[in-house]
């Protein structure tokens, strides 16, 4: 049986994360996580999130929308890992979600 | 911190060292030299945090904040590639002929390994051939945590397990950010460091000018910028005090012990100085290399992230100002105690200053080294195929055994492969080459084949052909079995200069963006081009504009 929330996992260079931090609603139990290394880069963010299955389509047509996409480093969606993601590679996902959800 | 919580940080950590990569929170109960910088880290911070222990990853240490606790991820790959950066940095057999050469090696070995992060496995397996080639039969033996576990527990020691570590302690300090820890660090302080790190490199003046205002603009996450650099110096301070306190308590607890009489454990004011030094050019040597990977592997390279890999030493430079300036006072008052006079600071200075001298040469040597695999590395128009460099490395081993290092590191260097989830047919043939170099090579692909004509020429010279017209830069990329790639290829050889030829090149990609890619890859930075591909509307009108002459300006 299809699960009925999916964990979410976004990591995103820099100041993006402020427009994500848009896209979230509290419902989805956000996480903001600053990481940082010796390297005097400034910090990026790993955003966890918990997802009702509905409310992931909405999520992806933002991002695939957005114009900060090319600092999204990584998306993960329950087992599906995309590294720097297209807007098209969005959209093909979104797509098979979409398909998947009865 | 809840199980839930637990789980969100093993997921970000699977993410972040590699999907077979394996950690466990480190247990606070050991003994070990560890705790003791841990529990002083603690009683400073007045905060608790856990620490991940990490190995069978990147080489990565990072902290994550956002939890109910703060984490630091500590991976004993960094501890290693520290320990190998810091024994060809410090190693007294070489001349300066001979010093640069294992540098490159240790460079490209690298910037291999951390590309691994990146998405273009042929470079990351080229560079790792590339390294195994390189060095000219001068070579260091790399360090094993094993190894390293052994060693003295003395001041390098210390600064190899911990400087890392007790770095990203300190940018915990960060968040709190109170008046005492901006001590001497406003903006003015932190732009007169940039000036003076400027002054001192090598860099063009346009780029020195565009730096210092830049800096000044104070722009979010500039790497030069006093916002950024200031958090860097007060991880770097407290890295450096985290360690000066508990290696000086290290070495009194192993002075009091029976057997002592070792005297690379005693502490010494002078190489502990002289080791924090050191440390800031390891860090500076490996992000040097982590950055020339991304920019290396990036299709079409960002302007920012090429700036950041020309300022990044002089970020550190800058942060080595703060560092001298801690040590000047810290050993002042270590040696002399709280009411020092004039002449005893000089003592101190002079001695820093003799320090920073003593380590001239060995930072000259290593960028050189450094500068040459960032050469290899970044010459896009040089880089040749996975293919071309796997033949020169069979070339190279045809007559005689492959030595079992090599054999090793690739074998461990497929294997982090593997666990990044990287799969690549070129990691197996590379792995089958070091077995068995005389086998003849089998590569199995999957995807779509395309052709493209490539031009080859002197000093290893080899890119995509393009023609220069009214349309731009096209680069024509033909199906496996065109009936007219032959003849445009003969046509195109016509065209170019004496001493370059036409080779063909096969190019196997699942989408239009990996042949984009992967054809980017090897054209200058800054080159725009548009890829024509047989089969598309665009190539017939092109073909036929070129074969009636009409495609030109």
């Amino acid at each position: 049986m299809a699960p009925d929330a999916l964990t979410v996992v976004i990591d995103c260079e820099g100041d993006g994360v402020d427009e994500l931090r848009t896209a979230l609603t509290p419902e989805d139990k956000p996480q903001f996580i600053e990481r940082r290394n010796l390297s005097g880069d400034v910090a990026t963010w790993i955003v966890v999130a918990t997802l009702a299955v509905q409310s992931i389509s909405p999520l992806l047509t933002f991002l695939a929308q957005w114009r900060g996409l090319t600092r999204v480093k990584r998306i993960k969606i329950g087992d599906i890992e995309i590294e720097n993601p297209s807007a098209e590679d969005l959209e093909l996902l979104r797509a098979r979600m979409r398909a998947a959800v009865p | 911190m809840t199980p839930d919580e637990r789980a969100v940080v093993e997921e970000v950590l699977r993410a972040q060292l590699g999907r077979t990569a394996r950690w466990r929170a480190y247990d606070r109960e050991l003994d070990s030299p560890m705790n003791i910088v841990l529990a002083a880290a603690e009683a400073h911070l007045g905060t608790p945090f856990t620490v991940y222990w990490g190995e069978d990853g990147l080489p990565e240490i990072f902290c994550l904040q956002g939890f109910s606790t703060p984490v630091v991820a500590f991976s004993t790959r960094y501890v290693e590639l520290w320990a190998d950066v810091r024994g060809a940095l410090t190693t007294d057999v070489l001349g300066p002929e001979l010093a640069p050469r294992p540098i490159e090696q240790l460079a490209l070995r690298l910037i291999a390994e951390f590309s691994l992060k990146e998405n273009d496995p042929e470079f990351a397996a080229s560079t790792m051939l590339r390294s195994s080639m390189a060095g000219e039969g001068v070579s260091f033996l790399p360090n094993s945590i094993a190894s390293l576990e052994q060693e003295p527990i003395g001041t390098p020691y210390m600064a190899c397990w911990f400087y890392g570590l007790a770095h990203e302690l300190g940018h915990f300090v960060g968040s709190r950010a109170d008046a005492t820890a901006s001590k001497g660090m406003s903006d003015d302080d932190v732009l007169a460091g940039v000036d003076s790190a400027l002054d001192r490199s090598s860099l063009p003046a346009s780029v020195v000018d565009e730096a210092r205002t830049s800096a000044r603009s104070n722009r979010r996450g500039y790497i030069l910028a006093p916002d950024t650099l200031r958090d860097e110096v007060r991880a770097d301070l407290f890295a450096t005090s985290l360690l000066f306190e508990t290696t000086v308590r290290i070495a009194r607890m192993i002075a009091d012990a029976p057997n002592e009489g070792d005297s690379e454990r005693r502490f010494n004011i002078v190489a502990f100085m002289s080791e924090m030094a050191l440390s800031l050019n390891i860090i500076a040597m490996l992000e040097r290399c982590r950055r020339t990977a991304r920019h290396a592997c990036e299709p079409v390279p960002k302007r920012e992230h090429a700036i950041e890999t020309l300022l990044h030493p002089v970020a550190v430079g800058t942060r080595l100002t703060f560092v001298r300036w801690y040590l000047e006072v810290a050993a002042v008052q270590y040696v002399f105690g709280d009411h020092p006079t004039q002449q005893q600071r000089q003592q101190v200075s002079q001695a820093l200053d003799e320090v920073m001298e003593n380590l001239h040469p060995a930072i000259e040597a290593a960028e050189k080294g450094l500068a040459a695999a960032m050469t290899v590395s970044l010459d896009r128009e040089r880089r040749g195929s996975f293919l071309d460099v796997l033949e020169q490395w069979r070339s190279a081993h045809a007559t005689e055994k492959v030595d079992a290092v090599d054999v090793i590191a690739i074998e461990q260097f497929c294997a982090l492969a593997a666990s990044l989830g990287k799969s690549s047919q070129v990691f197996d043939s590379m792995r089958d080459a070091a077995k068995h170099p005389s086998t003849p090579l089998e590569m199995r692909v999957s995807g779509t084949a395309y052709s493209c004509p490539w031009v080859v020429g002197p000093d290893g010279f080899s890119r995509p052909f393009g023609l220069d017209t009214k349309h731009g830069h096209l680069i024509f990329i033909f199906t496996h079995d065109s009936a007219i790639y032959q003849p445009f290829c003969e046509s195109s050889a016509e065209l170019l200069k004496e001493g370059y030829s036409i080779a063909s090149t096969a190019l196997i990609a699942n989408s239009e963006r990996e042949l984009r890619d992967a054809i980017a890859r090897h054209v200058r930075t800054g080159k725009e081009f548009r890829l024509v591909i047989e089969g598309s509307e665009d190539f017939t009108m092109l073909i036929e504009e070129l074969a009636a002459d009409t495609i030109w300006e």
